[in-house]
């Protein structure tokens, strides 16, 4: 890791972390008691690896956490991270995105909600957008893009807040739902 | 690429700034109990790709690149809700 990049990442870093603290104190008090934002770490790619094999994931999850982020994390400084926990115990969900290559954008990239019963199910998505949104804020973007969403129920009730699809078919454009800010 | 009217990050007057340039959205986010339709379909992965190689730059590039373009030209069409 040469200077230049170190300085990006400690620069990043604070950022990522200013953040999450800023967003969890936006959040609606009775989230904000019980709930817990974090960088992705081991202890929270330990857990990730389990909803691998939980048979209860939905069939479109062939997504392993664990295979790239180390890479993904090196080759992006900007990127941000969230782990979002339940209590301080159980892992509820996981989200990672970037600035786009024009950097006032940011991209969503993966967002995926613990398989199964959990004490956050339907509010993933929400917390997701929250965060990310603060971390948009913070390096000047003007416009979330939620990449390639998988489900058509949770995707319509968020194009009532403003976001807008559009459905990707054979092109370099994925299917995406972008907010301007 | 922090704003140049943001406070220095690092500093209270930094985290207010976050908090009140972010808060319009997320009051609006969490306005609603989120239906009960909406909670059972968020199961899983929700949004993504199905490999880690298609969030790398090799291809993120060049899709932000096509975006921004379709965007700019408004050659997008849109699905209504």
């Amino acid at each position: 890791m040469n200077d230049q990049h170190q300085y990006a990442e400690r620069k990043y870093d604070l950022l990522r972390q200013e953040s999450l603290s800023a967003a969890l104190l936006s959040l609606p008090a009775t989230l904000r008691e019980n709930i817990a934002l974090t960088n992705i770490n081991s202890a929270t790619l330990a857990i990730a690896k389990n909803w691998e094999y939980d048979n209860r994931r939905s069939d479109s999850a062939t997504w392993s956490w664990n295979e790239g982020i180390r890479k993904y994390s090196y080759r992006h400084p900007k990127r941000f991270e969230l782990a979002i926990w339940y209590a301080n115990a159980m892992l509820c969900g996981l989200s990672i995105g970037k600035p786009t290559y024009s950097g006032d954008k940011l991209r969503l990239d993966v967002i995926e909600s613990a398989p199964g019963v959990h004490p956050l199910k339907g509010q993933i998505v929400a917390i997701s957008v929250a965060a990310f949104s603060v971390y948009a804020r913070a390096i000047g973007a003007s416009q979330i893009r939620i990449m390639r969403p998988v489900n058509d129920t949770v995707t319509r009730y968020y194009q009532q807040f403003g976001f807008r699809l559009f459905k990707g078919k054979e092109s370099n454009i994925p299917t995406h739902l972008w907010l301007d800010l | 690429m922090v704003k140049s009217t943001a406070p220095e990050p690092g500093t209270p007057e930094y985290q207010q700034w976050l908090i009140e340039h972010s808060k319009p959205l997320i009051d609006r986010l969490f306005e609603h109990p989120i239906p009960e339709d909406v909670a059972q379909a968020e199961d899983g992965l929700i949004a993504g790709p199905e490999s880690w190689d298609q969030l790398m730059p090799e291809k993120t590039i060049a899709e932000d690149v096509a975006i921004d373009k379709a965007h700019q030209s408004g050659k997008l069409k849109l699905v209504k809700k």
